[in-house]
């Protein structure tokens, strides 16, 4: 008999240890033993294996797994309608939500974009600053913008009328009790408006009557010095054009004083060299041609009203003329000819606008701003 | 009092002969240590473990033996942790 064990040999060993083999093959199996060593040992290595395998912690399960067939019935009546409603609460949840914030976007005023939209603007001086914006490309911007805010004031609260005592002995005495009348336009915060001032006055004039100026110009009209001061922070964000005129100062030189600017805005012309200035004006301003100025001088004609003043003579008359906005009122300035205007009081941006666009005490303005036009007679 | 209990070292090498044989069934492929576990462990026989499994009684058989087998020289690793009475190097030697 060979020694060497096969698979078949320990089936038998096995079997034999659990006394799963016939009598027959158990009195044959034992006889096999007895002859061969090598399998007493193999059996013996078999049974110390089984006998240490059979020591092994008998571990309880924690509950039994099997499915009885009650459970399986169950399983298998389970109706179809609650898997409809097997939707999860979150996701119910997120649907809601989901439906809330389309439908808050869609009402009109509902959403977050319509009421940025429905917000009023932050800067209310933004809107004479935006009026330069299409000056260069229209010559009616200009009026255009300031109408909108001066517009909004005056619905809100009605200009006052301004009386203008225009007596010749205020200026030779110089007395304060011209009470700010031909005072300048009000600065942003109500202070002296001098700087930022739009009204013409003659260089002889006290300072007392240069002073004054409205405060509550900063709410009705921002003066052009304060629309260029805007104009250029807004220019820095790149949302202002630039003026030609302005563009022509922003150049590496600065224009001299008295020539002509490089590039005029549209609706303007170049001075011509040996143009004959009006009387206060600058031949380094752009001006309308002359059937401009024709057309707005036949709109020039005195319309009756109770708040309405004569009108000054035309620009070309030989009388200096001067107008400005200052609080609630269009202060229209005239004086004679002897008297010269010195350019200071006249800030470049107001003259630009005023002695090349419109005359201040046409219909034109008053219906434009909606303020009254208060003349002043210096002399 | 002298305890009846076991000794603490029965209790260690008790513990590390469970891990040892915890170790070697899991060594098994899932049809012998199924056939191991139900017959060594659970005390089935051959017929039961046939009828459980649907195998035939001869493939119970096979796999039973060739599952000791295994078992057998996965203990051998663990030798010095068998009782005196299971350590088979005696008559491996002999």
């Amino acid at each position: 008999m060979s020694s060497r064990l096969s698979l078949r040999d320990y089936e038998q060993f096995s079997a034999y240890l659990d006394g799963q083999l016939s009598p027959a093959e158990t009195r044959k199996l034992e006889e096999q033993l007895k002859a061969n060593p090598e399998w007493r040992l193999a059996l013996d290595e078999l049974a110390a294996t089984r006998a240490v395998v059979r020591r092994a912690p008998h571990y309880r399960a924690p509950r039994n797994f099997t499915l009885s067939p009650e459970m399986a019935h169950q399983v298998a009546r389970r109706p179809i309608l609650p898997s409809l409603f097997s939707f999860r609460f979150s996701a119910a949840l997120a649907a809601v939500a989901l439906i809330a914030v389309l439908v808050l976007q869609v009402l009109p005023g509902g959403g977050p974009a319509s009421r940025v939209a429905m917000a009023p603007p932050a800067m209310p001086t933004q809107g004479p600053a935006l009026s330069l914006k299409t000056e260069g490309q229209t010559s009616r911007a200009p009026e255009a913008a300031p109408q909108e805010s001066v517009q909004a004031t005056a619905q809100s609260t009605p200009p006052p009328v301004v009386v203008w005592n225009g007596q010749s002995n205020m200026m030779d005495t110089g007395s304060p009790i011209a009470l700010g009348k031909g005072g300048g336009g009000g600065g942003g915060t109500g202070s002296s408006g001098a700087e930022g001032g739009i009204v013409t006055f003659n260089q002889s004039s006290p300072g007392a009557l240069m002073a004054g100026g409205d405060g509550g110009a900063a709410n009705t009209f921002a003066p052009p010095g304060a629309i260029r001061r805007n104009c250029n922070l807004q220019r820095r964000a790149g949302s202002c054009p630039v003026r030609a005129d302005l563009r022509s100062r922003a150049g590496t030189a600065p224009r001299p004083y008295g020539s002509p600017p490089a590039i005029c805005p549209a609706g303007r012309q170049r001075p011509h060299s040996g143009h004959s200035l009006k009387p206060g004006g600058r031949a380094d301003h752009c001006h309308l041609p002359w059937n401009a100025r024709q057309r707005f001088s036949a709109s020039n004609r005195p319309s009756p009203g109770p708040r309405r003043s004569l009108p000054c003579p035309p620009v070309d008359s030989g009388h200096s003329a001067g107008s400005g906005i200052a609080g609630r009122c269009i202060y229209l300035v005239c004086t004679p000819p002897h008297l010269n205007l010195h350019e200071p009081f006249f800030p470049r941006p107001l003259l630009s606008q005023l002695w090349h666009s419109a005359h201040p005490a046409s219909p034109f303005w008053k219906r434009t701003f909606h303020l009254p036009v208060v003349r002043m007679d210096l002399l | 009092m002298a305890d009846d209990g076991p000794s603490p070292e029965d209790t260690l090498e008790r513990e590390e002969l469970n891990q040892a044989l915890q170790d070697c069934l899991q060594r098994l492929d899932e049809e012998f240590r199924a056939v191991v576990i139900m017959v060594d462990i659970e005390g089935m026989d051959y017929q039961e473990v046939s009828t459980a499994l649907h195998r035939p009684l001869g493939t119970i058989k096979s796999r039973l033996a060739r599952a000791r087998l295994k078992m057998r020289d996965c203990l051998h690793r663990f030798w010095e942790l068998l009782p005196p009475a299971f350590r088979l190097e005696n008559t491996r030697s002999a």
